[in-house]
């Protein structure tokens, strides 16, 4: 029963994340809440925040508690606006959600048509310009790319307005990822072609896009699927200094905002949503894989 | 190795050039880089190739420094996690099958985790500083790195002449020390290239987000997210100093390359 397995570990580590996102403000040094009350100068009373942040019990107690009104839909209340954290979080996650999933398809498209003409021709011009894409794109940093796009495309050549913009955010995602994906699709996607059947397609006649289609990608989609699914949680973690460099209100910066300013329901609830999508994408990935190579399995 | 030699032999300079011309920068500025409060901001000009900063210091200069401080701490764990990873992994080879298990899933679980979240979760405890980029850094190459290593171990112990040495009585430890654990070493020599640009990579990144490196330390990170608040007025901050980090690490990435070509490993 490999699916009850996968289930049941899933729920076992999203179970676990959100222990160990509660039991993050009882690690702190000293007491936790004459520490809290320290770095962030909060005007709440003492009395308050203990019930509050649920130290006045067991750590068990408290995260059964906090487990049962986080089915309820509450997480918290944040300590620097006294608003609940749920609603801010959601708001946050789905701009998050938008820039990533731009991203995503930036660096698909860009990825794919760099790789697979890659694929085609080694030792062509697209198969140089890959590697070299590769490269260069493994190795500028995002506080370095994002400020780069910003200062061509905002100011020297005023194309986009920052601010509002997705796309130079999204670009500057994408260009961060897709150097290595058009690396991955070039090599699977050779790989396959390296198969009799790619040639007797072409001896068949079937023009060069088709081939590369039908017996270059197809086979790789599978091992490539699972790659992407396993990157969101990549591109979740580059978002979150996109975000900053941007100042987009996605869950980055608002996470990374909470760190500075101590704000822990806020950081407990955005470890435990950030982490989860992580893995989740991880786990997705493996999914599609298993599913898509399930026929070659059962050949065997 | 014909194609490549030159961009090859141009990345060793590099970092040859960079070994070399640092600590002197850092040397002939004796001390404390000067504050030149009038020339804050200054764009480059030919004697001061990258310009002034916001404190009037000269940027080629401070980015020379700051480069002293990312490589020492990137090369710092490097070492670290190379140790740390033959050791566990060698603990994972030994263990008895059912503590493998659970040390395997362990693994697993912080392979699937993203690294920075959990570096944000540890610096909201401990607050920025070493000990948050040490931690953020370690758990964001390590596991990757003591899967690869057990990986390797457990090929070469299924080689004949492991099997040759056990049936002439040597114990697990011998085995380990003597064959298993040189075998480990190479492959993580292999891989320190490639390991040292992530680091500086990561780095780079924490520090920007202001949770990596203390204040008062530069480092490349920290230098650029200065380079960030003066996007409009001194454009020539934010370029500058990220030059030196991309260069470092295409030429790691190229010397990672030629390291793992067919020729090396034989």
């Amino acid at each position: 029963m490999p699916q009850v397995k996968r289930l049941f570990s899933t729920v076992l580590i999203v179970l676990s994340i959100f222990l160990g996102s509660r039991a993050l403000i009882r690690a702190l040094p000293g007491d936790p809440v004459d520490t809290l009350i320290a770095e962030s100068g909060t005007s709440i009373p003492r009395a308050v925040l203990l019930k509050e942040l649920g130290l006045d019990r067991p750590f068990f107690e408290s995260a059964l508690q906090d487990f049962r009104s986080a089915l309820h839909g509450d997480l918290g209340v944040s300590l620097l606006n006294k608003q609940p954290v749920l609603p801010l979080l959601k708001a946050r996650f789905l701009n998050t959600l938008a820039l990533t999933t731009t991203a995503f398809f930036f660096a698909l498209i860009l990825s794919m048509s760099l790789g697979l003409r890659a694929a085609q021709k080694p030792g062509g011009l697209a198969d140089t310009l890959c590697s070299v894409f590769g490269a260069v794109s493994a190795s500028l940093p995002t506080p370095w790319l994002g400020p780069m796009l910003i200062i061509l495309f905002a100011f020297w050549i005023p194309v986009f307005q920052l601010g509002d913009s997705l796309v130079l955010p999204a670009l500057t995602l994408a260009l961060s990822i897709s150097g290595f994906w058009a690396r991955l699709i070039r090599e699977r996607v050779r790989e396959s072609l390296r198969h009799g059947s790619a040639q007797a397609a072409r001896a068949r006649g079937l023009s060069e896009f088709k081939v590369v289609l039908k017996y270059g990608l197809a086979p790789a989609a599978g091992l490539i699927a699972a790659y992407f699914g396993s990157q969101f949680g990549a591109l979740l973690s580059g978002a979150f200094v996109t975000e900053v460099i941007f100042n987009w209100k996605g869950m980055g910066n608002l996470l990374v905002n909470s760190v500075l300013r101590r704000d822990y329901p806020m950081i407990e609830a955005a470890v435990f949503v950030g982490s989860v999508c992580a893995i989740s994408g991880t786990i997705a990935g493996d999914w599609i894989r298993s599913s898509i190579e399930r026929r070659e399995e059962y050949r065997l | 190795m014909k194609k490549g030699g030159f961009a090859l032999h141009t990345a060793e300079g590099w970092m040859l050039l960079w070994l070399i011309a640092s600590p002197i920068c850092v040397f002939f500025s004796a001390g404390a880089a000067r504050f030149q409060l009038p020339l804050n901001l200054m764009p480059p000009s030919l004697l001061h190739p990258f310009g002034y900063d916001a404190f009037g210091r000269d940027v080629l200069q401070i980015t020379a420094r700051a480069g002293l401080n990312s490589m020492g701490f990137a090369a710092a764990v490097v070492v670290v996690s190379i140790v740390l990873a033959i050791l566990s992994a060698s603990l994972i080879v030994a263990a008895p099958a059912r503590l493998k298990f659970v040390f395997l899933r362990v693994l697993e679980f912080l392979l699937a985790f993203p690294s920075l979240i959990v570096a944000l979760a540890w610096a909201a405890i401990r607050g920025p500083g070493w000990s948050t980029l040490w931690f953020s850094l370690l758990i964001g190459t390590l596991p990757m790195l003591i899967r690869l290593v057990y990986a390797r171990a457990q090929e070469v112990l299924v080689q004949d002449y492991i099997e040759a040495s056990v049936s002439l009585g040597g114990s697990k430890g011998w085995v380990l020390t003597r064959h298993v654990v040189p075998e480990l070493l190479s492959l993580c020599l292999l891989k320190a290239p490639n390991l040292f640009a992530q680091a500086l990579m990561a780095e780079a990144t924490l520090s920007f987000l202001g949770l990596g490196a203390p204040i008062g330390r530069d480092t490349w990170g920290s230098l650029l997210a200065q380079g960030k608040d003066y996007l409009i007025e001194a454009p020539h901050l934010a370029i500058g100093v990220g030059i030196p980090l991309i260069f470092t690490v295409l030429s790691l990435q190229k010397i990672s390359e030629s390291l793992e070509s067919p020729r090396h490993l034989g």
